[in-house]
């Protein structure tokens, strides 16, 4: 360990690690472009220059480390090195820097969807010159066509080289090169093979300026209206951490509230996805746009699915469970439901005294995007569903039984995925959000929330249990499933109730076996804050 | 409550004169036939209108550029600004079509809705805006039958700026490029009047 002092704060600096991330330990921020800790270290835009002293020019923070001197040689008597990141030496690099930068960007901020989280527009009010001296015409190239849902818009580029590296050492797929010399440099894809693979999606999230633009998202919203909410991908068992971003607007002239997740980002976690998310569960919406969404309660009357209320709905529910008796009924839980969910189904069930069970996860294929330089490779699971072992662990189970299930006389489905009803069983109950095969034979549908509008657990392949957060509200009738199971369970008599989804966790944790090790507080903070409370 | 009664005197003048108050009548006479010789300085308003200054903040329009377009790119700056929350947009491709060389405008708003009723007046939006695609005219009699009729779209927008313009073509320079350059001379200084009907005496 060396010690360095930069401005006016102390800091340990372990071996081999850099400058920049030792003075984000201590609060002081240097701005960098082309760094990320995933990726192998280029130091080539420059904007990261510290003045170190007794060195002869400004040293790029990403990319120098620091060694022990021998004792009587230390600066000002204890330290290894002593960095300046913002005297005038620095200010003057930083500012010429952007100057360069600046000199062809084209400044098509009103129409560049960057604009509110860009680097450039960041830095260039922080340390820049405010004004061109650039007399000669700006050069500006035509935007390019990358792949199937990557724009590049040459002229917002700064070269820092960030996506060229990713499809090097992260997705391995290395479409992405740089192409011409000097201020002719652009980044390319060579002819007839476009960035085409599963993880393309994370080279926006890397640009920190514009200049990779994804066609999915282009012009759909101004970043700074987006609301953030923590959440867990659903695309499959490996659980990725995920961002929402959502944004509620108003109709002027319907005078409501309409929301809407505009995008998924990856969030942080080295021990789940590190920075990425593959292009499945970043897209994982577009799918659900295409498909119907049931907004009401159903009912079959005379063979016909006909609109219903929920109290009409909640009560053929129970009178139908009742009148089949106790050996006739299965509930069957589901991998895409949360663990509170499944593990309500199971109260339920139990007060029945009806069977249950777990439908079975769409099993794909498994793809995995290994590099010599990367460490950690990423897999995209072949399980895809987010929860199998979860519902397995909330309801009691072992494996899925649902082919003798189904010959039941009364089913109860949580959602409709991957179900496949050879000969319809009497009573078909079916707690869904999409019309499909399944909903169109159902003789009862109650709407329930997808993931984005309610809260819960996922469990992952690995046995970690991840929460996710409700970023905007059911559509029309709909409501979150553990709801729905409040909403059954007092219909038929079972005097159970929950304020919250935290609460059924809260007791979820404190009786199912394979929840013991699940650490409340972190999940939900609000119970730690409440056992405080009580303690004052 | 109890009634306390507290007897005054009224002050009575020195002399007869003072007591018919005569004179102060006279002098308040005088006042009013000295304006009826002066120039009046209200308008028959509907027949006769004020000339108002072009930095007045009335209605809003939206600018056209030398090819007819809106020259509106949907950055959201002014709504954004709006501390009435008045102003909603949808931004869309606007394709090749609108391609220019330089000035690179591939986005353009669908949706550009004002609810004039909410709005106040402020003209954030104009300042906020980086494309002068955004202004205030001088139409200030706005009424309407429904509340609806209040949120102004696009393309209703967009005819308030050709009606301002047929009413002000030198407003239509302004807009060409030449806003700086007005700016500094006479532009904001003389307000013209001779265009209005001169008020009618008593």
């Amino acid at each position: 360990m060396a010690l360095i002092k930069i401005d006016d704060q102390e800091v340990e600096i372990a071996k081999g690690e850099v400058v920049i991330n030792a003075a984000k330990r201590v609060g002081i921020d240097i701005p960098f472009y082309c760094y990320h800790p995933g990726m192998k270290i280029v130091a080539s835009c420059r904007m990261c220059l510290v003045d170190m002293v007794g060195m002869p020019k400004l040293m790029p923070a990403c990319s120098t480390t620091v060694g022990e001197l021998p004792p009587g040689k230390k600066l000002e008597e204890k330290y290894d090195a002593v960095i300046y990141t913002d005297n005038d030496k620095v200010k003057t690099a930083r500012r010429a820097v952007l100057e360069f930068l600046l000199l062809n960007h084209p400044i098509d901020c009103p129409i560049c969807d960057k604009a509110g989280e860009c680097k450039l527009q960041d830095y260039s009010y922080e340390h820049g010159n405010h004004e061109s001296r650039l007399i000669d015409p700006k050069r500006i190239p035509e935007k390019k066509d990358l792949g199937p849902s990557i724009y590049l818009y040459t002229s917002r580029c700064i070269m820092c080289s960030r996506c060229v590296r990713f499809t090097e050492e992260i997705s391995g797929t290395e479409e992405l090169k740089v192409t011409h010399r000097g201020w002719h440099a652009e980044i390319s894809v060579s002819p007839g093979k476009p960035l085409d693979n599963k993880m393309m999606g994370n080279v926006v999230d890397l640009c920190p300026v514009g200049c990779l633009i994804d066609k999915h998202e282009k012009f759909e919203g101004r970043v700074w209206n987006f609301v953030q909410t923590e959440s867990i991908c659903p695309g499959c068992s490996k659980g990725c951490n995920t961002v929402l971003d959502t944004m509620k607007h108003q109709k002027l002239n319907l005078e409501e509230l309409v929301d809407t997740v505009y995008r998924i980002r990856p969030r942080e976690n080295m021990d789940v996805n590190q920075w990425w998310i593959c292009d499945d569960g970043r897209y994982h919406l577009e799918g659900d746009k295409k498909k119907t969404r049931i907004l009401v309660p159903h009912l079959r009357e005379n063979g016909a699915l006909t609109e219903t209320t929920w109290f009409s709905a909640v009560a053929a529910v129970s009178e139908k469970i009742k009148s089949a008796g106790a050996g006739q009924v299965v509930f069957i839980g589901s991998p895409y439901a949360s663990n509170e969910e499944n593990y309500l189904l199971g109260k339920l069930a139990k007060g029945l005294n009806a069977a249950t069970d777990v439908s079975k996860p769409i099993f794909g294929d498994t793809q995995t995007f290994k590099t010599d330089m990367n460490k950690y490779p990423f897999t995209i699971e072949s399980e895809k569903a987010p929860n199998f072992h979860g519902a397995k662990n909330a309801l009691g189970l072992t494996d899925s039984k649902i082919d003798q299930s189904l010959s039941k006389k009364v089913v109860v489905l949580l959602g409709s995925h991957n179900v496949d009803l050879k000969s319809k069983p009497e009573t078909l109950i079916v707690i869904g959000s999409f019309e499909d095969a399944v909903t169109k034979q159902a003789d009862i549908i109650l709407p329930a929330a997808l993931f984005t509008e309610t809260s819960g657990t996922y469990t992952n392949k690995d046995g970690l249990v991840q929460k996710f957060n409700k970023a905007i509200n059911p559509p029309g009738d709909s409501k979150a499933i553990w709801q729905i199971m409040i909403n059954l369970a007092q219909a038929s008599g079972q005097d159970w109730y929950y304020e919250t989804v935290g609460d059924v966790a809260k007791e979820m944790i404190q009786s199912v076996g394979g929840f013991k090790s699940v650490d409340l507080g972190t999940l939900y903070p609000h119970f730690v804050l409440q056992d405080e409370q009580v303690v004052a | 409550m109890a009634v306390s009664v507290k007897n005054i005197t009224v002050p009575r003048g020195k002399n007869w004169v003072d007591n018919t108050y005569i004179i102060p009548v006279i002098k308040g006479l005088i006042i009013t036939l000295r304006h009826m010789f002066k120039k009046p300085i209200v308008l028959y308003y509907p027949e006769n209108k004020k000339v108002l200054p072009p930095n007045y903040r009335g209605l809003h329009m939206l600018t056209r550029d030398e090819q007819g377009r809106e020259k509106c790119v949907a950055c959201e700056m002014c709504s954004t600004a709006c501390p009435a929350d008045c102003i909603r947009i949808v931004a869309n491709d606007s394709g090749d079509v609108w391609k220019d060389n330089f000035e690179n405008r591939e986005k353009h708003p669908i949706v550009f809705e004002i609810d004039e009723l909410r709005c106040i007046f402020c003209g954030m939006c104009v300042e906020a805006c980086p494309e002068d695609a955004i202004d205030m005219t001088d139409m200030h009699n706005l009424a309407d039958y429904t509340r609806q009729d209040f949120i102004y779209d696009k393309e209703r927008l967009l005819g308030v700026y050709d009606e301002y313009i047929k009413r002000h073509p030198d407003h239509a320079k302004r807009r060409d490029g030449e806003f700086k350059a007005m700016k500094n001379s006479s532009y904001f200084s003389v307000v013209s009047v001779e265009n209005a009907k001169k008020p009618g005496g008593h």
